[in-house]
């Protein structure tokens, strides 16, 4: 049987029907009791009576009936509503796929690209750090500020432990430092990474315990004390397989035993050495340290009390440094104390290029919400004497307006269905190529919150392109499109308007992330064409670290490095080896104040610093350096010679203007005590700082005089890189099987990755700007070509009255020339007050370069007018008679 | 009556009218005899409450209703078992008798103390 459930047409609510109903068959009920009762003895008046009394209230029974039962119909009357909606909209949908693939994949790019860059931007800039308490995290700095230096300079331990002690503000203060250690008795040597922190960094700082075992106490961090070592979960797994009995386990780390006290929690997210494989105590006392008061050597973290605002710990610390400044004239004098939010100070190089990545990622998102707006704009004009005919058919406004709705809706949830898989895509992308070193990147991923924001973006843009044209058809007029029968006269001339501004708006907004893009284009070309002071290619180099343990002394390092240089550069196909104690463009190096013989001795707070490398003779050789005037360090410079030293010619021309500094003697740190070094030559400036970096005063020792204990070999060779690499360690492994060689990489890859976060933000904006640009062809290419298929009867009507067909090709090309017109000029404004904001970004171009302006503005012209020119010449080519007669 | 007892009513009353059907179909009137008659009048105070538990099954597709004519040529409703209701009804009375078998078995322990 067919119940009611089966039905799918239903009349609309009717109570009076239903009322109808009711009465009939309560009646119906009652008569049949009065039937029987009177069977059973009772007169007609006594039955009745006795059946209305059985019955109970026979007007409350009929009212809650038909109460109930118009609320029933009406649910279903609404729900029915919908589903004829969805059905309706599915037909749709599926009727045109052309142009709902369209829609749904601009839709899934907008979105997916805007949820991937946000879940970075937001997993880097704003996800809070993951301890206690997070706001209370303070990175301090030393503020050198006053006396030249930066503002957020390295620390020192006396200094250190004189805020420890006088702060109150800060409930605790802790200190880091941290870099590679070679662990040897675990198989092969291994360079692994090691974060040294005071015994109060992990509990009181950061407020985390060990996932297993103990953490550090004062006594561990005694200078002395027995090496002891929290293992990170990752290193655990990796290196003891997990083994979870730790009694007795040691690692030997330059050739110090450490015993293993302690596993770190796996969720254990390190604000800094992000990527260190081992934790242990730096040992060192206020007195009893590696970095006196002067020095800058030392990264300090502290915890705020809940009581304590910023400001006021920023006030204490004032008030501390000047305090030690008095005290201590001769290493603090200008110097002070900078407090920044631990996570603000994490992100702070990343954040104007993130900050800029989420703004073109909008406009993306903004271009793609206008194509689908313009799309469905589009459609409802043809659709317009189809909806006239369902108004004239019964269809209420409402009805029609639910019905546009559900089909945009759908539109949308398909496209944010399709963005959210793109989405996580995309965000694995991004994650996997972003640049090394880009901080908290590996806690990255698409969360709740994210998710909320893909709602929020398909909703609103639904809404947004959905809401447009059903208010359009809605305050549509009916007799209009039923007389112009779809074929569109004025009403359809209103449609090309609004969809003419759409087309401007999409245009400008694609001309200012071009813009964007181009600039930073232009910002990378001239990085990269950035002379660096040497020769990258063909280079490569390798770092090798000597414990002191095996190597304890000068002679012992010295005699290394020589015979490694020596078997190396007998390899074939070598042509130059030499050492160096940093690596350009790693951003780390030393320095040392210095004072140049016969002048005065600055003041304390006033000393010069200069930057200061030890290299082998054959360096400069093997990095391609060159020389200004004098010669470079030859092999005679040994640690028996006269103390020699080569200057860049940037300390040459601050210091020595208009002298030839060649044979001038300078020292090297302390003036009461001079050591004097001979200046014999003058090399160009080598870009150590990263290749923006500014030009800074620098100066080489020969190596042999003071060997380090961290080696940077580096070998010119035209051969290929990775067979040079492992000839490379088996030389190392030959000559002593304990040592690590770490860091194998050609120098082009080291110039290609102090590159890596302008790489990163070129290409993606790069992407957004294509994207833009595709998207806005697609929507001006709509837009034309509609309008050609809405005015052929126009043409013909031209053809036949004499028009040429020139003449109608270009006024189609006019027509759309203003639509772009109109976009460049908003475009323009748009961007030369948006790229003001990406000013930090740039290098060697002005973020209003016309050049720049100019050319995208040709670009999208010309490929605008290529856009136009196939519907364009569509319409010249219409057959009037064709077109005349089919009316 | 009180609401209490209403409420604990409602769903008794729903499973009655489901298995009073389940013998066939049957308008309100003949229900309520069924009803009468297998519960000695005692549950079916007034038989009025049976028309808005009709109305509320028809809604919820338990039952279908269906105008149809009456043995003596009368007009009449008539109500009919669904197959979401038969599954509705085997799956309550199943509940029903694990519900009041335990019930049954904690009286007989008190009983017993």
């Amino acid at each position: 049987m067919s119940g009611p459930r089966k039905r799918r047409f239903r009349l609309p609510p009717d109570p009076e029907r239903l009322r109808q109903e009711v009465d009939e068959e309560v009646r119906f009920h009652l008569e049949k009791k009065v039937e029987r009762l009177r069977d059973e003895g009772l007169t007609e008046e006594e039955a009745w009576a006795e059946a209305r009394r059985r019955f109970g209230s026979v007007d409350r029974v009929k009212s809650q009936l038909t109460r109930e039962g118009t609320m029933g119909m009406r649910r279903l009357a609404v729900w029915d509503g919908m589903r004829q909606d969805m059905r309706y909209a599915l037909r749709q949908v599926f009727r045109n796929p052309m142009f709902s693939a369209i829609t749904v994949l601009t839709l899934a790019l907008g979105i997916g690209a805007t949820t991937a860059i946000f879940s970075v931007v937001d997993g880097i800039l704003f996800r809070p750090l993951p301890f206690p308490e997070p706001h209370e995290l303070t990175a301090v700095w030393a503020d050198w500020s006053r006396r030249g230096g930066p503002s957020d300079e390295w620390m020192n331990f006396p200094n250190y432990f004189d805020l420890k002690d006088r702060s109150r503000t800060l409930e605790a203060v802790a200190a880091w430092d941290g870099g590679p250690v070679t662990l040897t008795d675990r198989g092969e040597p291994e360079q692994i990474v090691a974060g040294f922190v005071s015994h109060d960094m992990l509990s009181d700082v950061l407020g985390i315990s060990p996932a297993m075992g103990r953490g550090f106490t004062a006594a561990d961090d005694e200078p002395g004390a027995p090496g002891t070592v929290l293992l990170t979960d990752g290193f655990w797994r990796r290196a003891l397989g997990g083994e979870p009995s730790l009694s007795g386990t040691t690692l030997t780390l330059d050739g110090e035993i450490y015993t293993v006290i302690g596993i770190l929690p796996p969720e254990f997210e390190a604000p800094f050495m992000p990527n260190a494989d081992v934790w242990v105590p730096l040992r060192q006392s206020r007195t009893d340290n590696f970095c006196g008061r002067g020095g800058a050597c030392l990264h300090v973290v502290a915890r705020r009390a809940d009581s304590a605002s910023l400001e006021e710990a920023r006030a204490e610390a004032t008030e501390i440094a000047r305090q030690l400044e008095v005290e201590y004239p001769e290493a603090n004098t200008n110097t002070g104390l900078t407090l920044l939010p631990l996570l603000q100070d994490m992100v702070k190089d990343a954040r104007a290029a993130l900050l800029v990545l989420l703004g073109g990622v909008g406009v993306v998102l903004l271009i793609a919400c206008v194509n689908v707006a313009n799309l469905l704009l589009a459609r409802s004009t043809v659709r317009s004497s189809e909806l006239a005919v369902r108004s004239a058919l019964g269809a209420g406004r409402r009805r029609l307006t639910s019905q546009l709705l559900t089909e945009s809706a759908l539109l949308a949830a398909l496209g944010g269905l399709a963005g959210l898989a793109l989405a996580y895509l995309g965000t694995d992308v991004l994650v996997a190529t972003a640049p090394a070193g880009t901080p908290r990147i590996e806690g990255v991923g698409v969360d709740g919150r994210v998710l909320a924001f893909v709602a929020a973006a398909t909703l609103l843009s639904g809404l947004l392109f959905g809401v447009i044209p059903s208010l359009r058809s809605a305050a549509g007029d009916l007799h209009g499109n039923l007389r112009e029968g779809g074929r569109g006269g004025s009403r359809g001339l209103a449609g090309m308007r609004a969809r003419g501004a759409l087309v401007s708006g999409q245009v400008a907004l694609a001309l200012m992330l071009l813009v964007g893009a181009g600039l930073l284009l232009r910002s990378f070309q001239n990085l990269r064409a950035e002379d660096l002071g040497f020769e990258p290619e063909n280079v490569l180099t390798l770092q090798v670290g000597l414990p002191g343990t095996r190597y304890p002394d000068a002679d012992a390092r010295r005699s290394f490095v020589a015979s490694l240089e020596e078997r190396l550069g007998a390899l074939p196909g070598v042509d130059a080896v030499g050492s160096t104690s940093w690596l350009p463009l790693t951003g780390f190096g030393s320095d040392v104040t210095f004072n140049i013989e016969g002048r005065p001795v600055a003041p304390p707070g006033q000393e010069q610093a200069v930057w200061f490398r030890r290299v082998t003779p054959g360096y400069p050789d093997a990095m391609g350096m060159r020389l200004v005037a004098g010669r470079w360090l030859t092999a005679s410079d040994d640690e028996n010679a006269p103390r020699v030293v080569v200057i860049n010619d940037g300390l040459a021309r601050r210091h020595f203007p208009g002298e030839n500094p060649v044979g001038q003697r300078l020292n090297l740190g302390d003036p009461e005590n001079p050591r004097w070094w001979e200046i014999v030559g003058i090399a160009t400036e080598v870009r150590y700082f990263g290749i923006r970096g500014d030009s800074r005063d620098a100066l080489y020792l020969p190596f042999h005089q003071a060997p380090t204990s961290t080696v940077f070999v580096v070998l010119r060779s035209g051969r290929e890189a990775a067979a040079l690499a492992s000839e490379t360690r088996t030389i190392v492994a030959e000559m002593d099987p304990s040592l690590a060689v770490a860091s194998v990489r050609p120098l082009e890859t080291v110039v290609a990755d102090a590159l890596g976060p302008e790489r990163f933000v070129t290409l993606l904006l790069g992407l957004f700007a294509a994207v833009a640009l595709v998207l806005a062809v697609v929507g001006l290419y709509g837009v034309v070509s509609y309008g050609v298929s809405q005015r052929m009867r126009e043409m013909g009507v031209r053809l036949a009255l004499g028009a040429e067909s020139g003449r109608i090709r270009g006024l189609i090309l006019g027509q759309s020339l203003i639509l772009v017109g109109v976009g460049l000029a908003l475009g323009v404004g748009g961007g030369l007050a948006a790229t003001r904001l990406m000013e930090r970004l740039l290098f060697g171009v002005s973020a209003t370069d016309p050049w720049t302006f100019g050319v995208v503005a040709a670009v999208l012209t010309a490929v605008a007018l290529v856009a136009t020119a196939v519907p364009a010449r569509r319409a010249a080519r219409v057959d009037p008679i064709v077109v005349l007669r089919s009316e | 009556m009180t609401d209490v007892a209403l409420g604990l009513l409602r769903g008794t009353l729903d499973l009655l009218i489901l298995k009073a059907l389940s013998t066939g179909e049957k308008h309100g009137y003949a229900v309520s005899e069924w009803i009468d008659a297998v519960t000695d009048g005692s549950l079916l105070v007034e038989e009025g409450t049976l028309y808005p538990a009709l109305h509320r099954l028809a809604r919820r597709g338990l039952v279908a209703a269906q105008w149809g004519v009456s043995e003596n040529n009368r007009r009449a409703k008539y109500y009919v078992l669904t197959r979401a209701g038969r599954e509705h009804l085997a799956d309550r009375a199943a509940r029903w008798e694990a519900y009041s078998a335990a019930v049954a078995k904690v009286l007989a322990e008190e009983g017993t103390a």
